[in-house]
């Protein structure tokens, strides 16, 4: 066994896009539990996989199952970037209260719901089902794509870079930064679709990664090298997530069971929830 | 940089407090105290929701500072010092009234903002716009949590502010404490109506 070198660049890669898009939706929010995961992101990214893997099963486009499915992502997701609501009001209400969490866990749920229907469709048309996305892996992946992945790589520092003076207003309580010139709901809206966006290429390639987004932001929000400067945990903070990925990745590729690789996402849930239970535990996170 | 001359006047065009439309105007002038008045409920807070959704229309070139009711609540352990430290790079205004008034908060300048009581994080908020400066200041009941002498002390500052020519919007309840410095009182009442008393 050898270690493939693209494989870890591409866990890093995924790792620092999951703290990221975890520690934009936690400040932005002011929740400490908000999440891609709480917040139906990874629900609606999945869906995209679905209706991929319907169309590939009903039609016979020669086209790889990701790419699909982040060319559907992105056709949902490019209208939702334009769309501008006219009642800035109403959207403050809606993101300045912590209503945001109930409104993506009904949302998860809806997806939940959603997501049983298509299974039974799968089952009954007997289509192959897309098993392999379900945890997160990196055991496909092509080499051209990695062009593309450093390529939002930059993007997203540069974007961070220039948004993290806002945020750490933010952080301090939405309230506080409107009163300080900040626009408030256009910051929210431009992290959270940043998040999203994030989230829609992780699922689309590599498969759902859960807790990882939740869990990472609360570690680095512990670690004083980089708490308590936004700069810090926003930038140099993901990195740490990325190699927390890249480890447990290399951990699963070289400890196998009977001859079968697990998949990363599957171990990185587990041990998401128990840093989590763990965390709350020890009152290091701060309750919403 | 400011200009002691400009006169604002806020024209409150409608906004909703329960379905209840509010109209009027508001003139906040430089080096003058408008105390803002109402019983509870009648929609100051929303007043000033108002003014800081819309406050590049209303204030066009103007720097507002709203101090309001909401305490900070991080999510980390950040602390005062910290969010100095963070906002250093900006351009730093006049700072004679920020290092006149720094220690009201010198206690507790390296504690996180989460541990702290509601009446040294109100400290934290009106220093923190100090350090940042402004032309118009509203405070939201700045006296809330606030203990008997840090009560007249934040008046004190409120009198500074006046008298180095800053606009301020007060909302205050307890009326004789502020007494001294109100130069207009603006009654706010349940027909909607903004009137100056």
């Amino acid at each position: 066994m050898e270690v493939e070198i693209y494989r870890l660049v591409f866990a890093f890669i995924v790792g620092y896009f999951l703290t990221v898009s975890g520690s934009l939706t936690q400040l932005v929010t002011s929740n400490s539990l908000a999440s891609p995961s709480t917040l139906g992101m990874d629900g609606f990214a999945v869906i995209f996989i679905l209706i991929a893997q319907v169309l590939i099963n009903f039609t016979d486009i020669e086209i790889s199952l990701a790419y699909l499915s982040f060319a559907l992502f992105l056709i949902f997701f490019i209208p939702l970037c334009l769309y501008k609501t006219k009642s800035r009001k109403n959207l403050w209400d809606l993101l300045h209260l912590k209503n945001i969490i109930l409104l993506g866990l009904a949302f998860n749920l809806f997806i939940g719901a959603l997501f049983s229907i298509i299974q039974f469709l799968f089952m009954a048309f007997n289509f192959e089902f897309p098993t392999g996305l379900w945890f997160g892996n990196f055991k496909q992946y092509s080499p051209n794509s990695l062009w593309g992945g450093g390529l939002i790589f930059v993007c997203v520092v540069f974007a961070i870079k220039h948004l993290a003076h806002k945020i750490h207003f933010l952080n301090l309580g939405s309230e506080f930064a409107l009163g300080n010139n900040i626009d408030v709901i256009r910051l929210q809206r431009q992290s959270l679709l940043l998040s999203l966006f994030l989230t829609g290429v992780t699922i689309s390639f590599f498969g759902v990664f859960s807790f990882f987004g939740l869990i990472l932001p609360h570690i680095i929000r512990n670690i004083p090298l980089f708490s308590c400067d936004m700069k810090k945990e926003l930038i140099w903070g993901p990195l740490l997530g990325g190699a927390s990925l890249t480890l447990t990745d290399q951990a699963c590729y070289f400890v196998n069971v009977q001859g079968v690789e697990f998949p990363v996402g599957m171990i990185s849930s587990v041990l998401g929830a128990l840093v989590l239970i763990f965390l709350l535990v020890q009152s290091k996170i701060n309750r919403v | 940089m400011l200009s002691n001359n400009i006169a604002v006047l806020v024209k409150i065009n409608k906004f909703y407090v329960d379905n209840r439309e509010v109209q009027g105007e508001l003139s906040l002038l430089p080096g003058r105290l408008t105390l803002l008045r109402g019983e509870n409920g009648v929609g100051k807070s929303s007043l000033v929701l108002y003014l800081k959704l819309n406050q590049r229309q209303v204030f066009s070139k103007l720097v507002p500072r709203f101090i309001d009711q909401v305490r900070l609540s991080p999510l980390n352990d950040v602390s005062f010092e910290q969010i100095l430290g963070q906002l250093s790079t900006d351009k730093a205004q006049d700072q004679t009234l920020f290092t006149k008034w720094e220690f009201l908060v010198k206690e507790f300048r390296h504690k996180p903002i989460k541990s702290l009581s509601g009446g040294q994080n109100q400290m934290v908020k009106i220093l923190i716009s100090l350090y940042l400066g402004g032309d118009i200041f509203i405070f939201d009941e700045p006296l809330q949590y606030l203990d008997g002498t840090n009560k007249s002390k934040i008046v004190m500052l409120l009198e500074d502010l006046k008298s180095t020519g800053k606009g301020v919007l007060l909302i205050e309840h307890n009326d004789e404490l502020v007494k001294a410095i109100v130069d207009t009182t603006v009654n706010l009442s349940f027909s909607g109506k903004l009137e100056v008393v």
